[in-house]
């Protein structure tokens, strides 16, 4: 049996099991116990992904692909069965997928290989993060669709510009200011319908749900290793193999090409051709570590466990009166990410280096690289707080406490 | 097992040759206290330690050659083992000597003594590509690059064989009706994966006129992937097994009959179980011992690979004796209670199911199993329901989840196990 994560808030006994396998949780923030709640920025690492990285250093250090000795082959063993790691999880082809550096970078090589003209359109969303907004409006047309006051996408007006024959649709699936999870499967099929490609952000979702690339038509889809357990260094770009090998690589250089000479060239075949120069090699192979890690749990007790954080984050920000927050009121439909705004308080970077320093909870504060959207809430940023497996609900009421105590010093509202 | 006395003469004369040209035997067999005079009877070998690949690895050149032999011989033939599997070994011996075993195994069915006639045997080989994957399966290669110097053709297939996309399938199709060779030797993976292509797009059989035959080696035939295979070649073309090993060359080969038999002619063969002599029936690692080996003896080896012989001579009337291959070390699975269960009893069950081209069943822990499974189409809550309940029983487990999968990955060197278990499906 998957171990079974307990998310009913009362016995977490299995759950806190889970907490032992992050070592800096150990860490005391000048006497206090770490909380983190940023793991929307960057996930904490289990012990198991931290051994696989330094295991690269201490037993197998060497670049791959191309070596003879037996370290090399080792190490590209490890890399290339990542590759087929990755794939399994999303029930998609290990020839689908390209290990870049982030999220942010396999936008930019999807945006920049589909080698779209200005004149085309392409559907973007205003809570999407500016790596899925700034490639497409360097590269094509951009119109954005619009977002409700409650963080939903409106599908109307999705399906109204969507009669408009775009080429191709940037969907966040979770949005890393409002956590709000779009519709994956009906927008991915309204957008095939239209004939358009799908781009799929899912840098906030898949760390909390499986996406079945064999289920959703999906065309591309991007994620980072590092806000799923994995080390930093490492993005994924998953494009169907029929679109990949008609893309133009951004990169050229050494590890993808096939053959060289004092005229022309020969690229690699895919995912190859879009992975030039050294990789971040122990960090790819620590996030096939992550996907184990998380592989070990059953997918359907972490998606619980992202709502239980979810409804606790909600109740706690609806029982105060001096925090407005942005996205959906229903626990169901967002993930474990709140920005909150504190009424009369424009400047929170100060409230959440307080949190830090005087609680050891960390959490983040500004736009979040949603510049767009936050601006619409906000005259100013706000204070981001995101859950992820290890945290329980009692540190969201020991968020939730500090800030009441923290703005009750303000005296702006009454707390 | 290769107990015949002229056999036990034969592998003392081997083991003296070892110990007198080849440094390390030499210290192998001083190391343990043992000299060629003190084998007298066949028990006696068992004090010579068992030698592994790491050994022959890390004598190599110097320790494992025979006094007298240089790689610089013409007629040496070079051997790479999956160096990709992190455990690679080069092995050299002559041409001849391959060619030798490789005649005593094809005498072994008497549909395959026709390429013993043949002017030549013309081969054509699918198989998880034998390099890295830089110089290898690259799509832009060309037959004249995949031809190796004995005329084998090479077709061209991805190392991850299920992300091999349609078109590299459709070169490797056309070059082998170009090619037309009267000698297919393929992994019954890659084949069924290839037949399974050519099917979908209403090529349901091999359109060859000449006369050939199929032989399937690199991994375990399952009973899916010989009758998709079977039936694409259709009855004119026999199929048979391989046991072949690129240490050794062909170590046998399953006869007219259906039966696996093991070449006790240019071998000394054992079968070990927990140290002692397995006896008929048991699962059993065997060791092989070369015979007549003039560059490069191998004593003792350890094959990790795991047979049960039969209790009854085959009734194809071979001398060879009859056994069963059950599958690696690392694919073997431990099921609840303890017992150790093989990649053939696993395909016993599984069998051939309309709905299942290739699968994989992977242990995830001590009691933890899923099998992924690929095919045209997917099975009705009935059909999945009555295989994991079969598999639940073999493996005395309930936890067992049935996966059908759109991919399954490959090893890194290229083969596809039918089996995982615990230690690789960790890796």
């Amino acid at each position: 049996m998957k171990p079974q994560l307990e998310v009913d808030g009362r016995a977490m006994g299995a759950f806190a099991r889970l907490r032992e396998e992050f070592p800096i949780l150990q860490r005391r923030v000048d006497g206090r116990p770490l909380v983190y709640l940023d793991s929307a920025a960057t996930s904490l690492k289990p012990r198991s992904v931290i051994d696989a990285v330094v295991a690269y250093y201490t037993e197998s250090t060497a670049n791959i692909h191309r070596g003879q000795h037996v370290l090399s082959e080792e190490a590209s063993n490890q890399y290339e069965s990542a590759r087929t790691t990755v794939a399994q999880y999303l029930n998609c082809s290990s020839g689908e997928i390209c290990f870049l550096r982030n999220t942010t970078e396999a936008l930019n090589v999807i945006a920049h290989g589909l080698a779209f003209s200005a004149d085309d359109t392409v559907l973007g969303f205003l809570d999407s993060h500016h790596s899925q907004i700034l490639p497409w409006r360097r590269k094509a047309k951009l119109a954005l669709v619009r977002v409700g006051a409650d963080g939903r996408v409106d599908m109307d007006h999705y399906a109204e510009l969507l009669r408009t024959r775009p080429r191709a649709v940037a969907i966040t699936h979770c949005s890393n200011v409002t956590g709000a999870y779009v519709p994956l499967a009906q927008m991915v099929s309204m957008a095939k319908e239209s004939g358009a490609l799908t781009i799929v952000d899912a840098a906030q979702s898949l760390p909390h749900r499986i996406i079945d690339l064999a289920t959703i038509p999906i065309d591309f889809l991007a994620f980072s290793s590092h806000k799923m357990l994995g080390p930093s260094g490492v993005g994924c770009l998953f494009g169907r193999g029929a679109l990949l090998d008609r893309m133009e690589p951004v990169n050229w250089g050494g590890g993808m090409v096939d053959w060289v000479d004092a005229q022309s060239c020969r690229p690699r075949k895919i995912p190859h051709r879009f992975e030039a120069g050294t990789p971040a090699i122990e960090s790819t192979i620590g996030f096939a570590h992550a996907l184990k890690f998380l592989d070990h749990h059953d997918p359907e007790a972490i998606a619980r466990h992202d709502h239980l954080l979810s409804t606790e984050l909600l109740r706690h920000a609806c029982e105060r009166s001096y925090l407005r927050f942005l996205g959906p009121t229903d626990a169901r439909e967002r993930a474990a990410i709140l920005s909150l705004r504190v009424q009369g308080v424009d400047d929170l970077s100060m409230i959440a280096r307080a949190l830090s320093d005087s609680y050891g909870i960390m959490c983040r504060s500004g736009h979040l690289c949603a510049q767009p959207l936050v601006d619409s809430f906000s005259s100013s940023e706000v204070l981001r707080v995101s859950g992820y497996i290890y945290n329980t609900t009692e540190d969201i009421s020991f968020f939730f406490r500090a800030l009441d105590e923290i703005v009750s010093h303000l005296h702006v509202v009454d707390a | 097992m290769s107990d015949a006395p002229t056999a036990f003469a034969e592998a003392v004369h081997e083991v003296a040759y070892a110990y007198f040209a080849v440094p390390f035997f030499r210290r192998h067999m001083d190391d343990a206290g043992c000299a060629p005079t003190d084998l007298r009877r066949p028990s006696d070998l068992e004090r010579i330690p068992p030698t592994v690949k790491a050994q022959y690895r890390s004598n190599f050149p110097h320790g494992v050659l025979a006094a007298g032999h240089g790689l610089d011989d013409p007629m040496l033939r070079r051997l790479q083992s999956s160096g990709t599997e992190g455990d690679r070994l080069l092995s050299v011996t002559y041409v001849f000597t391959l060619a030798e075993r490789m005649a005593t195994s094809l005498q072994m069915n008497p549909r395959y003594r026709f390429l013993s006639e043949a002017s030549a045997i013309k081969t054509c080989r699918f198989a998880a590509p034998n390099c890295s994957d830089v110089e290898c399966a690259n799509p832009n290669s060309t037959m004249q690059d995949r031809t190796l110097p004995d005329g084998t053709l090479v077709l061209p297939v991805y190392h991850d064989l299920l992300t091999t996309p349609d078109a590299m399938l459709e070169q490797a199709a056309a070059e082998m009706s170009e090619y037309d060779p009267n000698l297919f030797y393929v992994d019954p993976v890659h084949m069924t994966w290839l037949a399974a292509h050519l099917a979908r797009r209403g090529v349901q059989r091999w359109p060859g006129k000449r006369q050939a035959a199929v032989i399937l080696s690199y991994t375990m035939p399952t009973h899916g992937t010989r009758r998709r295979i079977e039936t694409f070649f259709g009855p004119g073309v026999p199929v048979a097994g391989a046991l072949a090993m690129s240490e050794f060359g062909y170590l046998g080969m399953e006869c007219q009959e259906g039966t696996l038999h093991l070449n006790t002619t240019d071998f000394y063969l054992e079968f070990v179980r927990d140290g002692q002599p397995g006896g008929p029936g048991e699962l059993a690692e065997l060791y092989v011992t070369t015979l007549r080996e003039r560059v490069s003896p191998k004593i003792r080896y350890r094959t990790g690979d795991f047979y049960r012989r039969h209790h009854t001579p085959c009734r194809c009337g071979s001398a060879h004796p009859a056994v069963t291959y059950e599958g690696r070390r690392k694919n073997l699975l431990t099921a609840g209670g303890g017992r150790r269960v093989t990649p053939r009893e696993v395909d016993d069950v599984i069998g051939v199911r309309s709905w299942i081209d290739l699968y994989q069943l992977s242990q995830l822990g001590a009691d933890r199993f899923v099998l992924r499974f690929v095919g045209e189409r997917s099975p009705d809550a009935r059909e999945e329901e009555s295989l994991r309940g079969q598999l639940a029983d073999l493996l005395a487990s309930s936890n067992v989840r049935c996966v059908h999968a759109s991919y399954i990955a490959s090893e890194r060197g290229g083969k596809f196990s039918a089996c995982k278990g615990p230690d690789e499906a960790a890796t």
